[in-house]
């Protein structure tokens, strides 16, 4: 903990804390016996419920699942940070036209929640007869929505690139592209790395909205588990296990990237790129609110 | 562009849903974010434990399983409930966790000089806590709570796959009546959510503004 709200305990309160901790567990305990009495009573713990996830068959449903949501999720991502990158170019441009057209867009797609987005995709596009099913729906709406939220974070990526680095790049005789892509873009990946990593769970969660258009992703694939045999808790928490599993290694990943990097105050220090506070670099859920 | 003006009673009604899941799961979360921010600061071992599990699990959960865990979950624990009530519950349950992050975040931008201070007058944990971590903790917090509340805006839209009529259900069945409709349905369904986030936004910066303070 980074705050002391509290010193070195004392011998009494040592004596409270200890008090306090078994009234705590005891309770903890009281309310997961009950929600355990509570499962057990309604025969959730029957062994046909849990038997299948060790036969074949229900394996290779969630395999398949997963094979989809990760099919899905990776597509979009590529896309995301193509459109992400498009984006962020035309916000920065010095083109009013195209800065504007671009804002308008992120804003947009920010705005809209990506349940509309891909319901948009899955029963409007089909209207206006541009033909899409499920997987395209959902990788559309991903992309969309992560491609606008990315291309902030690609933004202000850039704007932390000090500006004494454009200058020097100017000065040496470099052209506007070659500025952007021999020193901007650059420094701006690896300080933005982190963040894309944690919108990468983000968007791995965003796909089990894929459910909603039947896309058989690892969620839909548990829903075809549950409703045969009729398992549903059983079901949700081996999905809920893999989910987070997943996520959790990716969050990993982001750490050892931001440390990678060599620790925050150094850099900060040698006024090297940073990223502003409020895109919510290592700040728990500061990106990783979405649905 | 008749669909849309014909149905605008519907198109409201399903607007007021989203309204009231926002509102109800969003004073829920805030009241339950903050007790799980306080155990996660507090001296206790176990209730910070259960606190940061509780936290790393739901964070990591797709919304969707979520509703399922609500929606079809608590059914079979015998709780027989209103499908609203079940999504409500799915989005407290997911967004507290969100808001507990944003206000631990906040305790934690508090200065420590400000701690020890109060704690060399004598106050308790608690009373460091309610009297002066806390009220500043959510001065500072109030742009990432936003942030929070926004995403739980939006989430709000989820719910239509669990038999809520919010505004996502009307759009889509109103799509299924006319599809010719579908672009100024879209644009419609797309500027509620403009309308009702720059409302949060004017809101929230109007709560900013007042409880600005001077550190």
């Amino acid at each position: 903990m980074t705050v002391a709200l509290y010193d070195e305990p004392g011998p009494r309160a040592r004596r409270r804390i200890l008090v306090g901790s078994v009234i705590g567990a005891a309770a903890l305990l009281l309310l997961g016996a009950y929600v355990a009495k509570r499962l057990d009573d309604t025969g959730q713990f029957r062994s046909e419920y849990w038997a299948p996830f060790g036969g074949a068959g229900v394996q290779r449903i969630l395999l398949r699942g997963l094979l989809a949501t990760l099919r899905a999720a990776g597509l979009a991502l590529v896309l995301a940070i193509a459109l992400g990158v498009v984006l962020a170019v035309g916000r920065l441009s010095e083109r009013r036209v195209l800065r504007i057209l671009s804002g308008a867009v992120v804003e947009l797609f920010r705005a809209v929640p990506l349940v509309t987005l891909i319901l948009f995709a899955f029963i409007g596009l089909p209207e206006l007869g541009i033909d899409t099913g499920p997987y395209s729906s959902v990788v559309i709406g991903l992309t969309l929505y992560n491609g606008s939220v990315l291309a902030e974070i690609f933004r202000a990526g850039i704007n932390a690139v000090p500006r004494g680095q454009v200058e020097a790049a100017y000065s040496i005789g470099l052209r506007k592209a070659a500025v952007l892509r021999l020193v901007l873009i650059p420094q701006a990946v690896r300080t933005m790395m982190p963040v894309i990593v944690s919108q990468m769970v983000v968007l791995l969660k965003d796909s089990a909205l894929g459910f909603i258009v039947a896309f058989p992703e690892l969620l839909r694939s548990g829903r075809r588990i549950y409703t045969n045999v009729g398992n549903v808790i059983p079901t949700a928490i081996v999905v809920a296990a893999i989910y987070i599993t997943i996520n959790l290694s990716l969050s990993a990943m982001a750490n050892w990237l931001e440390r990678r990097q060599g620790g925050g105050r150094r850099r900060r220090d040698r006024g090297e790129a940073r990223l502003p506070p409020e895109l919510g670099v290592g700040v728990p859920g500061g990106t990783g609110s979405g649905a | 562009m008749d669909t849309v003006w014909e149905n605008r009673d519907l198109i409201l009604d399903g607007f007021a849903m989203t309204v009231r899941l926002f509102a109800v799961s969003g004073l829920l979360a805030l009241v339950a974010g903050t007790l799980l921010a306080i155990m996660r600061v507090g001296p206790i071992p176990p209730v910070r434990w259960a606190a940061s599990t509780y936290v790393t699990v739901l964070r990591n959960t797709p919304l969707t399983l979520v509703f399922v865990f609500s929606t079809f979950g608590l059914p079979r624990l015998e709780v027989r409930l209103e499908f609203v009530t079940f999504a409500i519950v799915a989005l407290t349950a997911y967004t507290s966790a969100f808001v507990c992050e944003a206000v631990r975040a906040g305790i934690n931008s508090v200065a420590a000089g400000e701690i020890e201070a109060a704690r060399a007058l004598g106050l308790s944990f608690r009373q460091v806590l309610t009297l002066v971590v806390l009220p500043q903790a959510f001065r500072a917090i109030v742009p990432p709570l936003t942030g929070v509340f926004n995403a739980l805006l939006k989430n709000t839209s989820v719910a239509v796959a669990f038999n809520v009529a919010e505004a996502n259900a009307i759009y889509r069945r109103l799509q299924n009546l006319d599809g010719s409709a579908t672009i100024p349905l879209l644009l419609t369904l797309a500027g509620g959510y403009v309308v009702l986030a720059a409302v949060l936004f004017g809101a929230s910066r109007l709560v900013e503004r007042r409880v600005a303070a001077v550190r």
